[in-house]
């Protein structure tokens, strides 16, 4: 059924991140409400500087595993250097991490007054659309008709999932 | 008149639209390995939600940031590092599918079945019904994930 590398890892997110919805979910129950913000801002935390500087002391760029050629962390910690140092690199970075950071505030903050938080999340699905366009734009991917049509049917899916009011 | 929730969501979808493309520029062209990548964009990404923990912010975003940033750590250590390691993984998965991809809004459309996979554990774990329109629209978007793979 699988047939190509992308989508596997694409699959993997999907269900990465369905399990941390469902998870949230429950914090949010247990808790009593939640701030997101201070949530991202701990999860950030733990995944910058923690797993962050673990994974800096603990790979070896004279090995080379399946896993690591998959995700890219042969050459993890000259990777980072990189970053840090090469300032078009540190620019996009920023930048990158300042769009995901304004757009997860800006869906709290929809969440907040909408009459459903899932037409939130149906809305800012279309990002995907977005990101079509300006890849084809900017990078020069290419954009399959076949692939749109997938695209529109995820959304209509992704619609008649959302609970309706009675 | 836009309602305000509607604006704020496409809003959203701009900024997630945005940063796939970057990080695709910068794993593709630039030959970052997409686990450094998340780490850096993390970094990153915990300054500036951490400065904006700090601001006023409308429609009471800013209730209770520093006490539950306090709980996160005091009472919700373990299930809140479980949800860190799952967004880690996620999101190195997702930058890596992006440079492999023809394009990086066919991942996120992918990425995006969450919501199915979301509504079967909420079903299993949580005991969450599903409707007919429900049962239709997983159908549905499991189905489009044969014309994204073509």
């Amino acid at each position: 059924m699988i047939r190509q590398e992308w989508f596997a890892l694409a699959l993997l997110s999907a269900i990465c991140y369905s399990i941390t919805g469902n998870a949230i979910f429950y914090l949010g129950k247990k808790a009593g409400g939640y701030n997101m913000i201070a949530l991202n801002f701990v999860i950030y935390v733990i995944v910058g500087f923690v797993i962050g500087p673990i994974l800096m002391l603990t790979s070896d760029s004279t090995k080379t595993s399946v896993v690591g050629e998959f995700l890219g962390t042969k050459n993890y910690n000259n990777d980072i250097r990189r970053v840090f140092s090469d300032r078009k690199l540190l620019i996009k970075a920023v930048a990158s991490s300042a769009a995901a950071v304004f757009a997860n505030i800006c869906l709290y903050s929809a969440y907040t007054s909408a009459p459903n938080p899932g037409m939130c999340d149906a809305i800012s699905s279309s990002s995907a659309f977005l990101s079509l366009i300006l890849g084809s734009v900017f990078l020069g991917s290419a954009i399959g008709g076949d692939a749109v049509f997938g695209m529109l049917m995820m959304t209509f899916g992704g619609y008649l999932l959302l609970p309706v009011k009675k | 008149m836009i309602p305000q929730w509607v604006l704020l969501s496409l809003l959203a979808a701009i900024g997630y639209g945005i940063s796939p493309v970057i990080t695709t520029g910068a794993i593709g062209e630039g030959g970052i390995g997409a686990t450094a990548w998340t780490i850096c964009t993390h970094i990153i990404g915990a300054i500036l939600f951490g400065i904006v923990l700090m601001l006023p912010l409308p429609v009471g975003l800013s209730k209770n940031g520093i006490r539950d940033v306090k709980r996160s750590v005091n009472e919700f250590l373990p299930i809140v590092v479980l949800i860190a390691l799952l967004f880690w993984i996620g999101d190195v998965a997702i930058n890596a599918s992006y440079s492999r991809s023809p394009n990086p809004g066919y991942c996120d459309t992918v990425s995006d079945l969450e919501s199915v996979i979301g509504a079967l554990f909420a079903l299993v774990l949580f005991k969450a019904p599903l409707t007919e329109r429900q049962m239709v629209g997983m159908t549905v978007a499991v189905f489009s994930l044969y014309f994204l793979q073509l």
